[in-house]
């Protein structure tokens, strides 16, 4: 099943986000649609909203959508740890994977620390984020990169090169 | 040339322009901050953390990394280096902490109205913490550490080579002007030192070139000495302007340098010795 709309993809344990199933929620002019899949035994969590969008509901745990002007948020429980924005996104719900790519901007809840690069992909399993191609973190004060290739905690409180995760 | 000779050339040639092509390591800037006064950059893997305040913590590696900070006029560079910068009233940054290791070579600098001081420090490992008014620093190898003060009177360099010690030197800040480069030191020795000095008078310039080595050195805040014990090799080189001068080797257990607020040195006190004198170095 393709559902192609204005939608809203959740993954884990995000409290307006009802497992294994896809609805429409009503918001005049548009037809939005939440999808959850993965229960919330993994320590990261997201939700994706995007303007232009097609979902593929393969199973009761498989949903994936692709979207464009896509934006978010990376949880951890109930609590968001940064948010997200980025011309285009691709979620699947089984994997727990997010990739989003061109002009991908993820700004930290806790204290307004930003990162923006090319693409990432934010892994739940892992609870990282592994942000490529002209990564920079930016604050109110500093500006530290580009770096080909960052890592990160999904609310930016450690950030460092790849080797300093183990990958 | 046959065929089979030719290739090989031609694949020795590539081989060469592979080589030759070797994907050098990435450097990388890990902080920049807004003010261009504070700067972390040749670095090639680091960990930066975010603290609540606004400082920031990294561990950080490069061959060497570098950095600076101008409100402290330091410049730094190693091959590993754990730091955290502080944020000061100005929007810029300090460097609050460092523990660094492999090559590390620092630098100080700071001027007033008066005339400049320059410090260099050298050595395999360095901590440094600035706590309170001092900035602490700590060598548990072998170091090295230099410092020039030049003023309108006088133009006077200190050079000390220790196997390990741990200073107590001001709170580095660029506009001090301090000529006194440290508050307190505590240096199990053997230790060498080189003093060389130029001293403007009426008549021209005296110099003075100085060479010491004791078994330990410390030096006392309170009364701004510079102490010298154990086995102490003493020998001072004069050149006054006009004459002769004197090349003068001392022994004793016992030499105390008093530094003057202007960065110079004033009349050394010496224990009980034996000396050697000669004519030298006149004009």
């Amino acid at each position: 099943m393709i559902v192609s709309a204005c939608l809203l993809v959740g993954c884990g344990s995000a409290p307006d986000v009802a497992p294994a199933e896809a609805r429409s929620a009503d918001e005049p002019g548009t037809t939005r649609v939440q999808i959850g899949a993965v229960e919330g035994r993994l320590p990261g969590a997201w939700t994706m909203e995007a303007e232009q969008s097609s979902v593929a509901l393969q199973g009761e745990d498989d949903t994936s959508a692709i979207g464009l002007r896509v934006s978010g948020q990376l949880l951890k429980g109930d609590k968001i740890e940064s948010r997200f924005v980025a011309a285009s996104g691709e979620a699947n719900t089984q994997t727990g994977r997010l990739e989003l790519s061109g002009e991908v901007r993820v700004t930290s809840e806790r204290d307004g620390v930003y990162l923006t690069a090319e693409r990432l992909v934010y892994d739940k399993e892992l609870a990282l984020i592994i942000a490529e191609g002209r990564v920079e973190v930016h604050s109110a004060t500093w500006v530290s990169g580009p770096f080909d290739r960052l890592v990160a905690t999904p609310g930016l409180e450690r950030v460092g090169t790849p080797d300093r995760f183990g990958l | 040339m046959n065929v089979k000779r030719t290739l090989l050339l031609v694949a020795a040639g590539c081989g060469a322009i592979a080589l030759g092509l070797q994907q050098q390591p990435q450097k990388y800037v890990l902080i920049n901050d807004n003010s261009g006064g504070f700067k972390v950059y040749d670095v090639e893997s680091a960990l930066t953390s975010f603290a609540p305040g606004g400082d920031v913590e990294f561990e950080a590696s490069g061959r060497p990394m570098r950095g600076f900070s101008k409100e402290q006029g330091l410049t730094f560079s190693a091959n590993k280096l754990e730091g955290v910068a502080a944020r000061t009233g100005q929007g810029s940054f300090r460097l609050k902490e460092a523990k660094a290791s492999g090559g590390v070579v620092i630098d100080v600098h700071s001027e007033d109205s008066e005339g400049t001081s320059d410090s260099h420090l050298e050595s395999a490992s360095v901590t440094m913490k600035e706590d309170g008014d001092s900035t602490n620093f700590t060598f548990p190898s072998a170091f090295v550490f230099a410092n020039r003060a030049v003023t309108p009177e006088v133009n006077r360099f200190f050079e000390l080579r220790a196997p390990s010690g741990t200073f107590e030197m001001p709170l580095l800040d660029r506009a001090s002007g301090n000529k006194i480069p440290f508050k307190n030191a505590n240096v199990p020795g053997p230790v060498n030192i080189v003093i060389n000095r130029v001293k403007k008078q009426a008549d021209g310039e005296y110099r003075e070139d100085l060479k010491l080595r004791a078994d330990r050195l410390t030096f006392d805040g309170a009364t701004r000495r510079l102490n010298l014990e154990g086995n102490i090799v003493y020998s001072i080189l004069t050149k006054p302007t006009t004459g002769m001068g004197l090349d003068v080797t001392f022994t004793s257990t016992r030499i105390s340098i008093p530094f003057l607020e202007n960065g110079d040195i004033g009349i050394i006190e010496f224990g009980i010795g034996s000396a050697t004198v000669k004519q030298g170095g006149g004009q």
